[in-house]
């Protein structure tokens, strides 16, 4: 019992920092950018929505934080920690620490949505939600591809998602390779390499939503994820009807991959390592992993955005540098506890 | 607590083809423990596992307490029978406590979690089991027989009335196996849980079961008390290992044991000769 406690309060005290970090990330994400604004007039402003405070400021400063800044520091927040949330449901579901939530191809599929997108029309609307369909669409056929195979699903699942995932980069490749050079082609690369440059006050809207229920879903069968992780037969043995959780689990993480990969292009990374991480700190109990991985890929990312749009005066892409910074980190942590928890 | 747990009717099983066992039938009375005895690919984990509900008769009838086994949904069948399987592999490392609770999983809705009774209620059966201080460890951190007691633990935390045993005394030593026979034996006794074990061991049989059902190629070939069971005919039967089942008076008890005997009839050639040392031989003579 006491020991119990213990690793409650450790949970506790973890989750704090994450969350006292993710609020301290979220300020300096704030105030930092290209169109200075002091810290606070910035507090000024943003206590204008909910108090009556005299406008002294001018409105280019409103439209700075509300349209631009606000919108893209709470999108990188979310979006880095919905990402880690699927990342963590997915590596339980499969009984796989190597997984990440683009597994069943949703991120190839959505590449190809994106692309074809930007090849026939280039407008943004048009892109994220072709990008969407198309990320959907590549989950759904390699869902239907496994059932086919009754046998063993989990191992059929992740076939299936290699098929689709690899039919989807070819019909990409096929894309780039016809796309006018000059101009298509940079707009599909740059667009797969991920940025959150491009989100405004609409997105809050039309992704933010289908992300948080997403991630409901997966916090509410989070404990059922124990069960399920450690196998169909020993879940069905304790009455869990494995085949229903797992498409609930499905449908859930990709609505929210999809609809992350539609604003911002392709993120890797944050899926795959934030889950270890936050394994390594609490244990694998998922009951306590996928809210700490939400912290901590909310976090992760949006730490990464900031630098993105503050190093050098052009943006960084968000693919390079979650990768650049999530590796290194990643490796000196495995050094530092041999891959063990606690 | 009287009455039938389990009644098999001319059930069997099949592997597409292949048949795994054929005109199955028996009755199992609560807080009975039954040994199902029987070489390795005779069908004891399957038929097991089609008890459960884990895998689906392909013929005949099945009742768990007087019900239609396929009347039960899998939450159901759950709170009514557990099952501990022969290894596991964990791929993440849960806390003992974390496992345990698990085994709520039947009592608690999709979108519910375990809460204070359920925690209390794992570290209760932990504490009856004498094994609380591995509450906090991490599961593969435990030895083998402090595993296959956690995975008990789990099972028994589904609260069954029936608990089917897959070969749980296989990777234990000696003493551990003692251990584990005696806990099977007081869940039968004091908490009249219904048991159903699969073993290799001929002696664990003896030791716990109030029934025995012998299996070979799919079949029953008998069926009954230990002793009824267990005679040197039967033995050579199912293992093609003649035998002597002694018995060991100590303190007024009587224990039985089957003693394997120098096997004097065998065709040699049936033993594992390593191929190499076999040609070394042969050229030695030449």
């Amino acid at each position: 019992m006491n020991n119990d406690q213990e690793s409650d309060r450790r949970f506790n005290i973890v989750a704090l920092s994450f969350g006292l970090l993710l609020v301290l990330l979220f300020m300096v994400s704030l105030f930092s950018g290209r169109y200075s604004i002091p810290p606070g007039l910035m507090c000024r402003v943003l206590l204008s929505k909910v108090i009556h405070i005299d406008m002294t400021w001018s409105r280019t400063v409103e439209t700075v934080i509300f349209n631009i800044r606000l919108p893209r520091t709470v999108l990188a927040a979310l979006i880095g920690g919905s990402l880690a949330v699927c990342g963590a449901s997915f590596q339980g579901m499969f009984q796989n620490p190597l997984v990440s939530p683009d597994i069943l191809g949703v991120t190839s599929g959505a590449g190809f949505g994106a692309a074809l997108a930007i090849l026939l029309w280039n407008q943004v609307a048009l892109i994220q939600a072709s990008a969407f369909i198309f990320g959907i669409l590549a989950v759904f056929i390699a869902y239907i591809v496994s059932r086919v195979f009754r046998p063993t699903p989990t191992l059929m699942l992740v076939l299936s998602g290699i098929i689709v995932g690899s039919i989807f980069s070819a019909l990409l490749s096929l894309i780039k390779y016809v796309a006018d050079p000059n101009q298509k082609l940079p707009a599909i690369v740059f667009w797969l390499m991920g940025s959150l440059a491009g989100v405004s006050k609409k997105e809050l809207v039309t992704v933010a939503i289908p992300i948080l229920v997403g991630t409901a879903g997966l916090f509410l069968v989070r404990w059922l994820i124990n069960i399920l992780s450690m196998g169909d037969e020993e879940a069905h043995s304790m009455g869990i009807r494995s085949g229903s959780l797992k498409l609930f689990i499905i449908v859930c993480a990709t609505i929210v991959t999809a609809s992350s990969v539609s604003a911002c292009g392709i993120i890797g990374w944050v899926g795959l390592v934030v889950p270890h991480i936050c394994r390594m700190i609490i244990g694998s109990n998922h009951t306590r992993l996928i809210p700490l991985s939400f912290l901590g890929g909310g976090c992760f990312l949006l730490g990464v955005d900031t630098i993105a749009r503050t190093v050098i005066s052009a943006e960084i892409p968000l693919g390079i540098l979650t990768a650049l910074i999530g590796a290194p980190f990643f490796a000196f942590l495995l050094r530092k506890t041999g891959g063990k928890p606690g | 607590m009287s009455g039938t747990a389990i009644e098999l009717y001319e059930t069997a099983f099949s592997y597409g083809q292949k048949p795994v066992f054929t005109d199955v039938s028996g009755k199992i009375n609560r807080g009975e423990v039954v040994c199902l005895l029987g070489a390795n690919g005779c069908g004891k984990t399957t038929l097991m596992k089609c008890m459960n509900g884990l895998l689906t008769f392909g013929s005949g009838k099945a009742f768990i307490f007087g019900k239609d086994l396929y009347s039960l949904n899998s939450k159901d069948l759950a709170m009514k029978s557990a099952f501990v399987f022969q290894g596991y592999s964990q791929v993440f490392s849960y806390s003992v406590t974390d496992i345990v609770l698990t085994g709520r999983g039947p009592h608690l809705g999709f979108f519910s979690f375990p809460g204070k009774a359920d925690k209390q209620k794992a570290l209760s059966i932990l504490e009856n089991m004498h094994i609380s201080h591995l509450s906090s460890r991490y599961f593969p951190t435990l030895s083998g027989g402090e595993q296959q007691l956690i995975m008990i633990a789990r099972a028994l935390a589904q609260e069954p009335s029936i608990l089917f045993l897959d070969e749980p005394a296989s990777a234990l030593d000696f003493g551990n196996q003692q251990y584990l026979l005696r806990t099977i034996k007081s869940l039968a006794d004091v908490y009249g849980i219904t048991i159903v074990m699969s073993t290799h061991y001929p002696n664990h049989a003896l030791t716990v079961a109030d029934k025995i059902w012998a299996m070979k190629d799919g079949r029953i070939i008998s069926s009954g008390s230990p002793l009824e069971v267990l005679t040197e005919e039967n033995i050579y039967k199912l293992y093609k290992v003649p035998a002597r089942v002694v018995e060991v008076r100590e303190s007024g008890i009587n224990s039985f044991a089957v003693i394997p005997l120098d096997d004097t009839t065998g065709d040699k050639e049936d033993y594992f000769i390593p191929a190499g040392k076999g040609k070394q031989n042969e050229q030695c003579k030449m």
